[in-house]
This record gives C-alpha cells, structure tokens and sequence, in this order.
C-alpha cells in the first residue's frame, strides 16, 4: 500500500521566479496522474520537487503518511524515468538495471532473479544485457531506463516525458503498454508530459498545471466536458476549442447577426466567452434553432475528417468545425448549428467556466479528495 | 593523369590541402629527429677534434655504462611520477571545486589558470628565493609557526631539492590539469547524478561511480600532456637547482643539454635524445592505446 500526497507544495527559487504555487493532491495506488502544461509551466519541477531532487520552499511531500521533505531521493523508495533516459553510457544494460539493487547491496543471486523478470516483463532481449546504451536504439534505450525504474520495486512511480524521444508510431505502441505495465505494479504513478494525447490515454486523473497553478484536477472525461477555465478548455482537446469573445444582450450572446441564447445567470455581464469544440459544430439541418451562415475560407482534409475554417457573417469572428469526411456542402456559404448543450460559457475575466443553473451539474474537481 | 570521378577529384584536392601541413610535419619533426638518429650512429666531440667518425651503436653501448645517464633518467622518473600523482589529485579537486556554481567563479576560474599562463624561468627564479635558506618565505613561515627551530636548506639538501622542484611544478602545471578535467566535468550530463542518486547513491558513490570512469578520458589525455613535459622538465630545473646539490636532481634534459652544450659530445647526446625520444614515445603510444580502449568503454551517447 502506498500513496503520496502534496500539502500546499509551493517552489520559489527568488521573488519573481515562482514555479510551482501551493499545490495539494494525493495519489493512491494504482492511480496514474498526469501533470499536463505549455513548457514552463511548472510539470517537471513538481516531479523533480517529489523526487527530492529539489527541495520545496513550503510545503510537504508525504510518501505513506511519511514527510519525506529531508528525505534524500534515494531513501524515499520512488523510481524516475527520465526524459532523456539517464542511462549510464559506461556501463552494460544489465549493470545499468542492476544499480539500484547494487547500491542497496542486494545478494547476486537475487540481482539476476529479478533482472530477468523484469527483462521479461518488458520484452528486452536477453544478448542486450552485455551492450552499452550507445549501441541499442531509441526505442530499446527507453525500455532500459525503464526496467532500472521496475526493478526495484518502488513504492511510487516518476515519470518524466519518457516517451517523447521515440518516433510517432512506436510511441502509439509503448503507450499501450506502458498503460498495461502500470495496472499491473498497482502503486501511485505521476506523469508529466506536454502531450494531451498520452494525458488522455494514460491517465486515470489529469491535472493541469499553468503558471505554477493547478487548474484542474479531474479524470480525462471530466476535463474534456467540464473544463474549469477557458484556458483548460483551449489547452485540451484538439483541434483547439473555439471560444469566441462575445458582447451580451439582454439574455443573448451576440454572434455577428444571430443571437446565441445565454443560460441562466443571476446577472449578465457586459461580455462573455463562448467555447464550442469543433467535433460538436455541424451543419445546420432544418430542425436547429441555433445556427451562424457563414463564409468557407479554409478547408484541412485529415483524412478521416475534414476542419472547416468559417468566417461568420457580418463579423470578424472565426469558428472551427470538423465535418466527417464524406459530408458535402456548399463551398462558399455554409450554416453551421451550434447546439445549446454543446457549448461552454466563460467568464471573460476570471476565465472561469460559467455553470448553468438548470443544466449539467458539474462534478467538482475536489470530488476526490472530500 | 585527369581526374574522372568526383571521389578522385575529392580525393585530389584532399591530398593538395594536406600538403603543406605534411611537407611542414617533415621539416620540423621527421627530419631532427632523423638526423639526430643519423648522427647517435657517429662519435664526434673534442677528442675526435669534432670530425664526424662513424662508430655503429657504440655510443649505446656507452650509454648502458653510463651511470650519470642512468641516475638523470631516475631523476625524471621521480620528479615526473610524485608531480603528476600530486597534479591529478590537486588538480581533480580544483575541477570539482569550480565545476559546482558559486558566487565568484568566473574570478576563481581566471585567477586559477594564473600560474599556468606565467614564464616558466620566471616563477623558478621566484620559487629559487621562496626556498632560499636565508632570505626565503618558507623557512620564514616555518620558523614562525615553529615547526622547525633555524633554517632549513631547501636547495641544498638533494631529497629536499627534489622536493622543492615538485612543489613548484605542481604549483604552475596544477592549473593546466584542472582546466582539462573541468571541461571534461561539465560533458557529464547532470541528469545521469539525479538518477544515479535516485537510484540510492551517495556523493560518493556518485564519484566513483559516474565521475570518475566518465572522467577517464580527460584524465589519460592531461597525464599524457604532463609527462611529456614533466619529463622533458628543463627551465624549471636548470634555474632552480642547475642539476644539483651535486647532480642530485639532474635530469634527462638537463643531461644532454650538458653534453652537447658544455661537452660538446655531440654523438654521445644524439644518442641520449634518441633513447629519451624512444622512452617518451613508448609512453605515449600506451597512453594512446587506453585511450581508444576507454573511449570504446564510454559509447553512449558521448
């Protein structure tokens, strides 16, 4: 049984540079969380900061009810993936799996027992042990780096980005596995990429950092529908979200000449921001109430789909739609339904999603930890 | 004979870059020492009245007899061995040291490398004064401290003499090492002491097992630099000492200086450089050989 848990984790290297502002979570076994941000945003310092290699200004990390904040990294018994991989270019790939056991002065016997699990586990071929890291590639590198982290037997899992220097198909691949893997250890597993694909797939919660700040912390699901900012919306999901800067009236977002209907607020503010994904717009069918017309400009075939760039009309503003593939239309002029329920409402200061009274009720991102 | 193919041209206009470089390597190198080889072969010194008599390897065959020649090769064995021991350890330190960020180090770097840049006859002549028995800082500093009751003779005590010549090349040449090394430091990538110690490993361990073997190459390349010029030492020597107390720290160099300078025995001392010549080069071919070795060692991503 193991869990971590952050207590108002804060880093400040001096007054202007703070990465990582008061951050609490906790993560049980068997959970995968994914730290998920634009670089910069403070992911690999809260990896580095529950690793140890780097102390937090305020703060606690707890590993199993335990502070481990003066806790050298080697003591807390977590494993790290690096980016880079950190494998020890000197030394043979058995060595390199075996150096966390070594230092621990684990018996010979034991060092190749469980090397050999874990090879096999991994699907590592047995005549690799004797090579150097520099004469395997990318892809078996990264298997390496990863057999040094399940060899021990950790209680907790850092992962930082492992998967972004492999090539786009073997990335697909690992994914999965790497999914499968970490279901089968049952312990708390933190992850940190820039990819929303692997956030997405991999992750039973997301936690979506920006500026040091934790923006939402939720499953995939739930911060796919329910983004709590306008910033989680247009970072998540893609192609990117439209939201579109709208002035109000009366109970109406006004849309170049159409009028969106706004749900029920306990007061209109002067302008709103209007989110819609490009999979929810279509083409209008007669039954739709709420419709734009607007101008084709840009047409992007991926494919299995093909993204729509429309310039409303008698207006400035742009919406994105994605069309399937064998769907036909005017080329110039198309109407586009934007159905009620499919939109998100934000607050144009704060960002915040606006939660209709009636309608969805949201599931709080702090539903977990209450 | 017209090139046809654009790998013969290639290969044309390689060879016509390399010329100069090549003709230059054979005037400046390969013909000395030819002709010193040339001339080992040959007695020529005041009692043949300076002609040229040929003479086969008998000038070797004199060598192994001559036990000046055999105390100066000693005397650069001990001098080149203590000094570059006490270099590599000081100056592997100094490397540590400037390698970790701190205020200052930019200073500390340039202020380091000091010695290194100084006059090598220069310094001697000031370590010559702070080792004088009369008017020297160090029996000052002794005295004051009260480690010894009246003054020491640094230069005229043949261990202490030795002694003194080592310190001041450790002092000018330790920078030269750390310079090295610390470029070498900087190559390791930081991420491999952050899994290293996640892995459990303590400084130490991280030393051993990640800075050092990744170091080794450095290492190999800054000893082979030293001892060719530890062994081949001569300014430092000849101001400080000039060979003595009583050829107590005579060296090769000095030696053959001696003998084609003031003996003029000029077979006699071509036959001294080739041997040394032959010594260094044994040497530098073994350094060589762990270094290709060590770099086949160290293939990751390096």
């Amino acid at each position: 049984m193991a869990k971590l848990e952050l207590h108002n984790l804060q880093k400040q290297y001096n007054p202007k540079t703070i990465p990582i502002k008061d951050i609490s979570l906790g993560v049980e076994d068997g959970e995968f969380l994914t730290f998920i941000g634009p670089s910069g945003c403070g992911k690999s310092t809260m990896l580095r900061l529950i690793a140890g290699l780097e102390e937090p200004t305020q703060g606690q990390v707890v590993i199993n009810e335990r502070t481990v904040n003066n806790i050298p990294p080697g003591d807390r018994n977590i494993a790290m993936v690096f980016q880079s991989y950190a494998l020890y270019p000197h030394l043979t790939v058995a060595e390199n799996i075996s150096s966390p056991l070594k230092i621990r002065k684990t018996s010979k016997q034991e060092i190749q027992q469980r090397i050999q699990k874990v090879i096999h586990q991994l699907g590592l071929s047995e005549s690799l042990l004797e090579r150097k890291p520099g004469q395997l590639s990318g892809g078996q590198r990264q298997r390496v780096a990863l057999a040094r982290a399940l060899v021990r037997d950790p209680e907790v899992f850092l992962l930082d980005e492992p998967l972004s220097n492999l090539d786009a198909l073997l990335r697909e691949q690992v994914r999965a596995e790497l999914k499968q893997l970490f279901k089968s250890q049952n312990k708390p597993v933190v992850y940190v990429t820039h990819d929303q694909t692997e956030a997405m797939t991999l992750s039973s919660r997301i936690a979506l950092l920006y500026e040091g700040v934790l923006q939402q912390l939720d499953t995939p699901y739930q911060i796919y529908s329910y983004p709590a900012n306008s910033f989680v919306a247009s970072f998540m999901g893609s192609p990117q979200m439209n939201l579109l800067t709208l002035n109000c009236q009366g109970n109406h977002a006004v849309l170049g000449n159409y009028e969106i209907a706004l749900p029920e607020l306990s007061s209109v503010p002067r302008q709103i921001i209007l989110g819609i994904r490009p999979e929810d717009v279509r083409l209008a069918k007669p039954e739709d109430t709420q419709t734009v017309e607007g101008n084709v400009y840009l047409v992007e075939d991926l494919g299995k789909e093909k993204l729509l760039s429309v310039q409303v009309k008698n207006s400035e503003i742009t919406i994105r739609g994605l069309l399937p593939a064998d769907q036909t239309w005017d080329e110039e002029n198309v109407t586009l339904a934007l159905p009620a329920r499919a939109i998100h409402w934000f607050d144009l200061e704060s960002g915040d999603r606006i939660q209709a009274k009636s309608s969805q009720t949201s599931v709080s991102s702090e539903r977990k930890s209450a | 004979m017209k090139p046809n193919t654009i790998r013969q041209r290639e290969q044309l206009t390689g060879w016509l870059l390399a010329l100069p470089a090549l003709l230059l390597l054979l005037l400046v190198f390969a013909y000395p020492i030819g002709r010193a080889f040339w001339l080992s072969l040959f007695t020529r010194n005041l009692g043949t009245e300076l002609q040229t008599v040929f003479n086969g390897l008998e000038n070797y065959a004199r060598m192994l007899g001559d036990g000046r020649f055999w105390s100066s090769l000693t005397h650069s064995t001990v001098f080149t061995a203590i000094s570059i021991s006490l270099e590599l350890a000081i100056g592997t330190g100094i490397a540590l040291t400037l390698n970790q960020a701190f205020r200052g180090r930019g200073l500390v770097r340039t202020v380091a490398i000091l010695p290194w840049a100084l006059p090598t006859a220069v310094m001697a002549l000031a370590w010559a004064w702070i080792f004088n028995d009369q008017y020297g800082i160090v029996n000052d500093l002794l005295l004051r401290v009260g480690l010894i009751d009246q003054s020491i003779t640094w230069l005229g005590d043949p261990v202490r003499a030795m002694l003194a010549l080592v310190v001041a090349d450790v002092w000018k040449t330790t920078p030269f090492i750390a310079v090295i090394l610390l470029a070498g430091l900087q190559a390791i990538p930081e991420d491999l002491y952050e899994a290293h110690s996640i892995d459990g490993a303590n400084p130490w361990q991280n030393f051993v097992k990640i800075t050092l073997p990744l170091l080794a190459p450095q290492m190999v390349i800054a000893v082979l630099f030293r001892f060719a010029q530890a062994f081949g030492a001569f300014e430092l020597i000849l101001v400080m000492t000039g060979g003595g107390p009583a050829g107590a720290t005579e060296m090769v160099s000095l030696y053959i200086y001696d003998t084609v300078m003031r003996y003029l025995d000029f077979g006699y001392g071509a036959a001294l450089i080739v041997v040394t010549f032959l010594i260094l080069i044994i040497a530098v071919a073994i350094a060589s050989f762990l270094i290709s070795k060590t770099r086949i060692d160290v293939t990751g991503e390096r």
